[in-house]
């Protein structure tokens, strides 16, 4: 097969056809000419391979343009980034749309004027517990909401002052289940108080505490727990609370 | 008056739980303590406690669903914001090593971090279309394989066997004209329009840079180890 209109058109031209830069006459001969189609053919097909085997090749990873803008990198990792930077408008590019991208995220970290105030507002307590499970008296302070009989053990945590109460019962509506029931004494507004109840690292259960310090936490299975009780300016930690089953 | 909490005698469900309630009163814009959020982020990392971990991925995944869907390139990426979600904290979990923790002063830098890792996993995913419409071009399987499931492997091996080449070719060009042309063209894949607009000092007209490319191409093309290393009908 042969030019069906000699001179074929030049390399330099096919090239520029097949990035969709030619004048009309080497496109109107390609349209026409079969030989010359396939020469451009495989000229686009060599560029294409190589492309496919050594598009950004070299450059860096996205991982390493991040800490690179975090300014993260070794001293010797960074200056050669920052020379690659130069020669690949690819990765200049990428490392500018991060910066566009952090500033326009940048207001989520911040609460202007109140980092510095970061303070232990609130204080957070590990009760231990003091009675070790054994029926206890206490004198002077309301009863415990639901208990039934001097058979039930209550049991008693304390931190700082502040009492926190429970008892484990059958749960009323489910009887394979269990109830807490609990009552918070020492507290001046317990009404301003909720119960986080927690299970391999699952959050349960929150319960509001009533104006009298009391609560209940039904429908619950056996196992182990973490009870928390928190407030605007207190949080006690029970860290360690056995629902045992019957 | 301060009260001191000795983080030591805090369970991770308990630092956790006061993460949560801390990160609820800074999004309520109220004073607030991020002390329990970076405690939860250090036993995490400095511990590589898993559980840990997935308590800070439970804290802030909604957070950086929401970066997430901010990005330029979300929209077109065909993907879900959780898959992002879920290749952020994987990235992060493997870039922030024990011995790196000490970059890391305050929360802030953390979630600082985790957002450029949101940017960065965004991104491969960008990097592998783009390197699969290349490889799509060529006809041939692209060397990082399917967009999506590009392993660190591939990326090395990609690496080395573009190194290969580029070596092979420098030894045959002649002077940096001709080794501007090619790295341009092939490993930025430019345009002669946009390789003369970056070098107007070195290049007279956009033709010149045409024909530094076509008397290369012929070059290598009579080159036939080279021709054999691309496996290419040219």
């Amino acid at each position: 097969m042969s030019c069906i209109s000699p001179p074929q058109p030049a390399d330099i031209d096919l090239l520029a056809y097949l990035d969709g830069e030619s004048d009309d006459q080497v496109t109107s001969h390609l349209e026409r000419c079969p030989h010359c189609r396939e020469r451009a053919r495989k000229l686009g097909q060599l560029q294409d391979h190589l492309t496919a085997h050594l598009y950004r090749y070299n450059c860096p990873s996205t991982a390493e343009l991040g800490d690179y803008h975090l300014g993260l990198l070794p001293q010797g990792q960074e200056a050669a980034l920052a020379h690659h930077l130069t020669e690949c408008p690819r990765c200049a590019y990428e490392v500018s749309q991060l910066e566009a991208y952090l500033a326009d995220l940048a207001p989520a970290l911040e609460q202007p004027g109140l980092l510095e105030r970061a303070t232990e507002r609130v204080r957070v307590l590990v009760a231990h517990l003091v009675n070790g499970g054994m029926t206890v008296d206490l004198p002077g302070q309301p009863a415990l909401v639901g208990v039934r009989g001097d058979e039930r053990e209550p049991l008693i945590y304390e931190a700082d002052g502040v009492q926190v109460v429970l008892e484990v019962d059958q749960d009323p509506d489910q009887p394979e289940r269990r109830s807490i029931l609990g009552l918070v004494i020492g507290v001046g507004n317990p009404g301003q108080l909720a119960v986080h109840l927690w299970r391999s690292d699952q959050l349960v259960a929150t319960i509001q505490v009533e104006d009298v310090g009391n609560f209940v936490i039904s429908n619950l299975t056996p196992g182990r727990y973490e009870l928390i009780v928190s407030g605007p300016e207190l949080e006690i930690h029970i860290q360690e609370l056995e629902v045992e089953a019957r | 008056m301060l009260h001191l909490t000795d983080f030591e005698t805090l369970t991770l469900t308990g630092i956790a739980h006061r993460c949560a309630q801390e990160t609820e009163l800074f999004f309520q814009r109220k004073g607030y303590n991020p002390r329990y959020c970076f405690e939860l982020f250090r036993r995490a990392i400095m511990e590589r406690n898993q559980r840990a971990w997935e308590l800070v991925y439970n804290q802030y995944r909604s957070l950086v669903g929401s970066w997430v869907k901010r990005h330029s390139a979300f929209p077109s990426s065909g993907e879900e914001a959780q898959y992002f979600v879920n290749r952020a904290f994987e990235k992060m979990w493997v870039a922030v090593t024990p011995d790196r923790f000490g970059r890391f002063p305050d929360l802030k830098s953390l979630l600082r971090y985790l957002q450029t890792c949101v940017h960065s996993v965004v991104l491969d995913q960008v990097r592998v279309a783009e390197q699969a419409e290349v490889g799509a071009e060529a006809d041939i399987a692209s060397v990082e394989g399917e967009a999506g499931d590009t392993t660190p492997e591939d990326q090395a091996l990609a690496r080395v066997q573009g190194q290969e080449l580029w070596d092979q070719i420098t030894t045959r060009l002649r002077n940096d004209r001709e080794h501007r042309v090619m790295y341009g063209s092939f490993v930025l894949a430019l345009k002669p329009r946009e390789i003369y607009a970056e070098g107007k000092d070195t290049f007279r007209d956009v033709r010149e840079v045409y024909r530094v490319k076509e008397n290369v191409l012929a070059r290598l093309r009579r080159d036939a180890e080279l021709k054999k290393l691309l496996g290419a009908d040219a």
